[in-house]
């Protein structure tokens, strides 16, 4: 059992990533660490807000975390070779299920974890990928999550997180290819569409 | 536990049990893996799949049913007292993972962790505080299926068993081993040693904010995402 929990506080801390969608960058040459803090601070500025209300405030996060991110780095990482079989029309679909999805999953959590820290520790830059190390300290532990960032247009965007060594998109891409093997690119898109509805009628939003 | 026997199987289980070649996509004209660093991905052999769903299937009904209800009601006892109680456990790991470490040939991560059993057993009140973590003695947990990955030892094939959850050929036998072989259980009955896993667990969890249940909602096949955070963890824990 103590695996299975293990896998499950790793699993749990993945929700934290959603506080390092990293990007807003306004000033340009912004460094990738400068880059992942300004969002990282920006959305516990928005959490942290003596007012803050998790239904109005949800969509001035969920801004933060789409200026932050390189959707469709993103999505054709997750999908790897199932990316230049897809249509056109069928990438995008994917894109935008994709990006609903990892709202679902972890915006929606988020609202629990705000008294954590984020400390950096440093950052690797190799052409125009950047690895930036940080680390949540919490009150049993500290949590590494890395943020891995590609550069376009002179800018910063995130196309991965890993926490606790597990790495969304890997996650994504390992349970997407089981699909795709199964049920073809048609399939695994009807199956997104579904699973998003279901949620969001349990949800009751 | 007997450790003949232990020891036995663990020659027996990693005689065949052979580093997994990751299966790797070929993909060189779109822009994330042009890249070999993110060529890695981490993959664990599955030929067990039906067993390990039906397994999966089985631990589900019993978190749901009977650890997770107990988890929730250890949280009638005030939370630093359980982040205390996690200090204690954690404590008590510290010296099979301080062997582990020093087996793994880091010589520096032994003694932080031997560092912190001697500072967090004395000055931390038996464990309940971490002294050690404040001056700078951070944990980096360590145990024998790491020391056998660091070994070169692959993770053979993924395995869920029923209460330990996902784990691995290599694995398994290795947890047995990190427990029977902790210098600070040597005179505890195998009962008592479950016991304290037992509680540590439902202590974890009790600290834990549903994360099981909100992955498990989400994913498209939760299976295949448990196991593969599962895969990825313990491979990057290798690693470090």
């Amino acid at each position: 059992m103590r695996t299975l929990i293990h896998s499950c506080t790793s699993a749990f801390f993945a929700l934290l990533l959603s506080l390092g969608f990293a990007a807003a960058v306004q000033a340009q040459q912004a460094t990738p660490t400068a880059t992942v803090q300004t969002t990282v601070d920006t959305i516990l500025g928005i959490l942290r807000k003596p007012d803050f209300d998790f239904d109005t405030d949800r969509e001035a996060i969920k801004q933060e975390v789409t200026k932050a991110f390189d959707a469709t780095a993103m999505a054709q990482s997750v999908l790897s070779t199932n990316w230049r079989s897809a249509t056109k029309e069928q990438q995008e679909e994917f894109r935008d299920l994709l990006l609903a999805t990892i709202e679902n999953t972890y915006i929606d959590r988020i609202k629990a974890y705000t008294n954590e820290t984020v400390e950096f520790r440093g950052e690797s830059i190799n052409n125009d990928r950047a690895t930036v190390e940080s680390v949540v300290v919490t009150q049993s532990g500290n949590v590494p999550v890395n943020y891995k960032l590609r550069l376009r247009n002179d800018l910063w965007y995130v196309y991965d997180v890993e926490v606790e060594n597990v790495s969304m998109v890997s996650s994504y891409r390992d349970t997407y290819r089981d699909v795709v093997r199964r049920s073809g690119m048609d399939g695994l898109l009807a199956q997104m569409r579904s699973k998003l509805e279901e949620l969001k009628a349990s949800k009751g939003v | 536990m007997n450790k003949r026997l232990l020891s036995a199987l663990l020659v027996l289980l990693f005689g065949f049990a052979t580093p997994l070649a990751s299966a790797q996509d070929d993909d060189d004209d779109f822009f994330v893996f042009d890249d070999e660093e993110d060529d890695a991905s981490v993959t664990i052999a599955d030929p067990l799949e039906g067993f390990n769903r039906a397994m999966f299937a089985v631990n589900d009904k019993l978190y749901r049913g009977v650890v997770k209800p107990i988890a929730r009601g250890l949280r009638i006892i005030p939370e630093p007292i359980r982040i205390g109680a996690d200090n204690f456990f954690t404590n008590l790991r510290a010296p099979i993972s301080a062997v582990s470490a020093l087996l793994q040939g880091d010589v520096r991560n032994a003694g932080t962790e031997a560092g912190r059993f001697v500072l967090n057993t004395t000055v931390g009140v038996a464990g309940f505080l971490d002294p050690a973590t404040k001056v700078g003695l951070i944990r980096d947990e360590e145990d024998l299926g790491q020391t056998l990955g660091k070994w070169g030892v692959g993770p053979g094939i993924y395995l869920v068993l029923p209460f330990v959850g996902s784990t691995s050929l290599r694995d398994f036998p290795a947890l047995i081993a990190t427990n029977a072989w902790n210098p600070v259980y040597q005179n505890l009955h195998d009962d008592t040693i479950v016991a304290i896993n037992v509680v540590d667990a439902e202590n974890t969890l009790s600290l834990d904010k549903d994360t099981y249940e909100a992955f498990y909602r989400d994913a498209l096949d939760p299976y295949v995402f448990f196991r593969s955070a599962w895969a990825q963890n313990r491979a990057g824990r290798i690693e470090r």
